[in-house]
C-alpha cells in the first residue's frame, strides 16, 4: 500500500487513476471487439470466397461447355466426326481446328469408351474416362471436374457430340493459374492460391513472398474439424480456409484462401491509435483539472492544519479567513468559533485554576460561572500555623515564601488525599472544605483523617527542617460540621467559591482554642462532627468539656482528637 | 393346274407352321417398376430360317411433324423402304451418320416425300440438321417378328412357329440391348416380362420458342 504524504498526491492519483483505468479497459474493449469482429468478418469473407471459386469456375466451365456445344453441334462437323471415325489423322487435324473455335486451354475427344482419340495437351488414353462415365450417366450428358497434367490442376467439363445420339465426348477445360487466381482475388478481396497434387502452390494472388512461405507451411495445417486457421506467413497474420477438389486421376487439390488478419485490422488500429491519442489528451487535461481541484482543496485544509497549530500553541486570537461556502468554509466558520471559544474558556480556567481548587474549578467549568448560592451540609477545616513569625523574622522574604510554600503544598496534599478541597489560604492559615463543593460521603470522618494526615506531613516537614537547621513548625487545627451556604462569592471582576455561615466560624474558633495550654492538643473538633465521624468510624477523642466562644451564645462541647483507630 | 411337289410342301409347312402357331406378349418395366413403352422388340429364330419378306411389306414411314419425328423409335425389316414425309411448314433437314445408313436429305418443305431403303441391319439414328432436339431411332432387323411397346409398356407377337427364339430388346436409354432365349410352344402365348435398367433420358431439350400446339 502506497502512503501518500500528501492529501493533493492522493486526489490526484485517485483522480489520474481512475480515469487511466477507464480508459484503458475502453481501449482494450474497443480492440477487443475489433479484432473478434474482424475474424468474423474474415470468417465470412473466406466462406463467401470458397462459394466464389465455385460460381467463377462454373461460369468459366459453362462458357467453355456451350462453345464447345456450339461447335459440336455443326453438321459438317458432325459429319467429319462420324465419317472419319476411322479415319484417326483427319480426325485428330479436324480436332485441332475445332479446338481453335473455342477459348480453351485444354481440349480432347474421346470416344464412348472412354478412350481419348485427340487431345491438345499430352494426357493417358483413360485420362477422362471418369468425367466422361459421370457424363454419359447424367440427365444433362454433362459432366465437370478437376485433373492435373504436367502438375498443372485444369478445371475440366465434358460435352457430347451428338450425331443426332451421343457419338463421342468433348472435354473442355481451363488452367487453374496466377489468373484465376487473381480473378477470385479481385472478386472477392481475399488472397487465393492453388496447390497440386503434390502440395506445391502453383498459383497465387498472394506475393511471392508470402507465397514461398505459405508453400513450406500451408501442408502442416492440421486437415479436418477446424475450418478457418491461423497461420503466420511473412510477419504477418493470415485466416486461411482450406477448400479441396478431387483429381480425376486421384489425389486432389487445393484452394487456399487467406485473408490477412493485419490487413482487415487496419482500420481498427487506426481507431485503436486515436482512442489512445484521446485518451493521453483526456489524461493530460484529467491531470491538470484534477491538480487545480487538489489544489482548491487542499490548500485550505492546510491552512486549516497550520491554524490548529497555532491554535495549540496557545494562540487564538488569530481567525482564518476561509471565503467559500462549502464544507470547508463551514469548517472554518466553526474552527473560528472554536478558538473564540477556547480563548474565552482559557481566560476562565486560567483564572479558576489560580483560585479555587481543581474540583471546583471542573465544577464551575461544567457548569458555568453562575454557581450559585445553595445549603450544603460541610465540614470546615481550619489550620493556623504557629511559631512561622517568629521563624520569619529570621529568614529572607524569599525564603519566608518558599518555605510557608512548602507547608501549604504538603498541607494542600494532606487534604486533596482525603477528597478535601482547600478553599483558601488565608495568610499562613488554610481553610479546607468536605462535603463541597462536591456533596460526598462521611465527610466528618475524612476531615478528622486529613487533620491525622497533616499531622504526619508536619512531623514529616519539621525533620527536614531540622536537617536543615530550621526551628519545627507546629499548627492548631479546628474541625466543626454544619449547614453553611455555599456558592461564589465574590465582586463582578473576582469570585471566589466558598462557604459562609456560623457554623464556619465556630470551625474557626474551635481552632483558636487549640492555643489553650490546658487542653494540651493541636486538633479539636465539634460535637456534631464527632456524632457524624462515629457513625462512619471510630475516633479516639477525649472530652475537653464545654467551651463558650467568641460570637456564640451557647456553649460548645468540643473534643480532642487522639487518633484513629 | 399342273401338281408341283414344291408348292405342295411349301403349303404343308405353312399348314404345319399354321398348325404350330404360338405367340409372346412382352411387359417391360424399369427399376421403378414403371412401363417402358417405345421399347424395340424383336425376335430372331433359332436353328430355323427366317421367312422370306413379302416386298409389300417392306414399307413403313417416319414423319415429321410438329417439329418432331414420328416415331420416336421403330422396327423395319431389313430392305424395307422408310419414307421421310415432312407434314410441316416449315422445312427440314433429316440426316443420318450411322452405318447402317448413312443418308442426308437436305432441307425439304412440306409435303415432300423422300425415301430410305434399309438394306443393313442395326441402329439408324435420325436427326434434322436445324432442330437439334429431333430425333428417332430405326432399329432395323431381319426377322419379320418385331414391334414396340405401347404406351402400358405391353406388345404382343402372335402367329410364331413353335420353337426357340432370341428375344431381343431396344432403347435409347439402356446401355446395351437387352437378350434372352426363349421358347415358344404351339398354341400359348408365353408371357415375358423385361424388367429393365433405364439411364437417364438424355435427349435434347426442345428449344422453347420453337412453336407447335403439342406443347
Ligand atoms: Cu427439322
Amino acid at each position: 500500500m502506497i502512503r501518500f504524504r500528501s492529501f493533493r498526491a492522493a486526489l490526484l492519483t485517485l483522480i489520474l487513476g481512475v480515469v487511466a483505468v477507464a480508459q484503458v479497459s475502453t481501449y482494450i474493449i474497443v480492440a477487443n471487439v475489433n479484432r473478434v469482429q474482424a475474424e468474423r468478418e474474415i470468417e465470412t469473407d473466406l466462406r463467401h470466397a470458397v462459394s466464389a471459386f465455385s460460381r467463377v469456375n462454373e461460369a468459366q466451365t459453362l462458357l467453355l461447355a456451350s462453345s464447345a456445344k456450339a461447335v459440336a453441334s455443326d453438321f459438317a462437323f458432325r459429319k467429319l466426326f462420324f465419317e472419319s471415325a476411322d479415319d484417326l489423322r483427319t480426325l485428330q487435324s479436324a480436332f485441332a481446328s475445332a479446338s481453335n473455335r473455342i477459348n480453351a486451354d485444354l481440349n480432347a475427344w474421346v470416344d464412348l469408351d472412354g478412350q481419348v482419340i485427340a487431345s491438345s495437351l499430352p494426357v493417358p488414353d483413360e485420362a477422362f474416362m471418369d468425367v466422361v462415365f459421370r457424363a454419359d450417366e447424367s440427365e444433362e450428358a454433362e459432366a465437370s471436374g478437376y485433373c492435373e497434367i504436367n502438375g498443372q490442376p485444369y478445371s475440366v467439363v465434358t460435352v457430347p457430340i451428338r450425331a443426332p445420339i451421343i457419338v463421342g465426348w468433348w472435354v473442355v477445360g481451363f488452367r487453374i493459374d496466377e489468373d484465376f487466381a487473381g480473378e477470385l482475388q479481385a472478386q472477392t478481396r481475399v488472397e487465393v492460391s492453388f496447390a497440386n497434387r503434390s502440395g506445391a502452390i502453383i498459383a497465387s494472388s498472394l506475393p511471392a513472398a508470402t507465397q514461398a512461405a505459405l508453400e513450406t507451411n500451408w501442408r502442416r495445417m492440421s486437415t479436418g474439424s477446424v475450418e478457418i486457421q491461423n497461420l503466420r506467413l511473412a510477419e504477418n497474420d493470415y485466416k486461411i480456409s482450406v477448400a479441396r477438389a478431387p483429381l480425376e486421376e486421384g489425389g486432389e487439390i487445393a484452394i487456399i484462401l487467406q485473408f490477412s488478419l493485419d490487413e482487415k485490422l487496419a482500420p481498427a488500429r487506426r481507431l485503436g491509435r486515436l482512442i489512445l491519442f484521446v485518451s493521453i489528451g483526456g489524461l493530460v487535461v484529467a491531470t491538470l483539472l484534477a491538480g487545480g481541484f487538489a489544489r482548491r482543496l487542499s490548500r485550505p485544509v492546510q491552512r486549516l492544519a497550520e491554524h490548529t497549530r497555532i491554535i495549540a500553541g496557545g494562540d487564538y486570537g488569530v481567525r482564518l479567513e476561509l471565503k467559500r461556502d462549502d464544507e470547508l468554509g463551514a469548517l472554518a466558520r466553526a474552527f473560528n468559533a472554536m478558538s473564540r471559544g477556547l480563548a474565552e474558556r482559557d481566560q476562565v480556567r486560567d483564572l479558576l485554576d489560580k483560585n479555587v481548587s481543581p474540583e471546583v474549578a471542573a465544577q464551575l467549568m461544567r457548569e458555568g460561572s453562575a454557581l450559585g448560592g445553595e445549603e450544603r451540609e460541610v465540614s470546615v477545616l481550619f489550620a493556623d500555623l504557629r511559631g512561622f513569625t517568629t521563624l520569619s523574622e529570621n529568614l529572607p522574604p524569599r525564603e519566608v515564601v518558599t518555605l510557608l510554600n512548602r507547608y501549604l503544598d504538603r498541607m494542600s496534599q494532606a487534604v486533596e488525599a482525603e477528597g478535601g478541597v482547600i478553599d483558601k489560604f488565608i495568610g499562613d492559615e488554610v481553610m479546607a472544605l468536605f462535603g463541597a463543593p462536591l456533596a460526598g460521603t462521611n465527610s466528618a470522618l475524612r476531615a478528622i483523617r486529613a487533620a491525622l494526615g497533616m499531622r504526619t506531613a508536619l512531623a514529616a516537614l519539621n525533620q527536614e527542617l531540622a536537617t536543615e537547621g530550621h526551628p519545627p513548625l507546629a499548627f492548631g487545627i479546628g474541625i466543626n460540621t454544619a449547614p453553611v451556604i455555599a456558592g461564589n462569592i465574590g465582586s463582578q471582576r473576582r469570585l471566589n467559591y466558598s462557604v459562609i455561615g456560623d457554623g464556619v466560624n465556630l470551625a474557626a474558633r474551635l481552632q483558636t482554642q487549640t492555643r489553650n495550654p490546658a487542653f494540651n492538643t493541636d486538633l479539636i473538633i465539634s460535637a456534631t462532627t464527632l456524632a457524624l465521624a462515629l457513625a462512619d468510624g471510630r475516633v479516639l477523642t477525649r472530652d475537653l468539656g464545654t467551651v463558650t466562644v467568641k460570637g456564640r451564645a451557647q456553649e460548645s462541647q468540643i473534643y480532642a482528637v487522639e487518633g484513629l483507630e | 393346274m399342273p401338281f408341283n411337289p414344291l408348292k405342295l410342301a411349301a403349303l404343308l409347312l405353312a399348314t404345319a407352321g399354321w398348325l404350330g402357331a404360338g405367340g409372346v406378349t412382352v411387359t417391360a418395366t424399369d427399376q421403378k417398376n414403371e412401363a417402358v413403352p417405345e421399347l424395340v422388340v424383336w425376335l430372331d429364330p433359332l436353328g430355323a430360317p427366317v421367312p422370306p419378306a413379302d416386298p409389300a411389306e417392306l414399307a413403313a414411314t417416319v414423319e415429321q411433324f410438329n417439329e418432331e419425328f414420328d416415331p420416336y423409335t421403330i422396327a423395319v425389316r431389313l430392305g424395307t423402304k422408310v419414307e421421310f414425309p415432312n407434314r410441316d411448314d416449315v422445312q427440314h433437314h433429316v440426316y443420318s451418320l450411322s452405318s447402317p445408313a448413312r443418308f442426308e436429305i437436305p432441307l425439304h418443305g412440306g409435303d415432300e416425300t423422300e425415301a430410305v431403303v434399309m438394306d443393313q441391319t442395326g441402329h439408324v439414328p435420325v436427326g434434322c440438321n436445324i432442330h437439334d432436339w429431333m430425333i428417332s431411332h430405326i432399329i432395323v432387323v431381319d426377322t419379320p417378328w418385331f414391334g414396340t411397346t405401347d404406351e402400358s409398356g405391353r406388345l404382343a407377337l402372335t402367329d410364331l412357329p413353335a420353337g426357340p427364339y432370341k428375344l431381343t430388346a431396344w432403347h435409347p436409354r439402356l446401355r446395351k440391348t437387352d437378350e434372352r432365349e426363349i421358347n415358344l410352344v404351339a398354341g400359348e402365348t408365353l408371357a415375358v416380362p423385361v424388367e429393365l435398367r433405364l439411364r437417364p433420358d438424355r435427349r435434347i431439350r426442345r428449344a422453347p420458342t420453337a412453336g407447335g400446339s403439342r406443347y
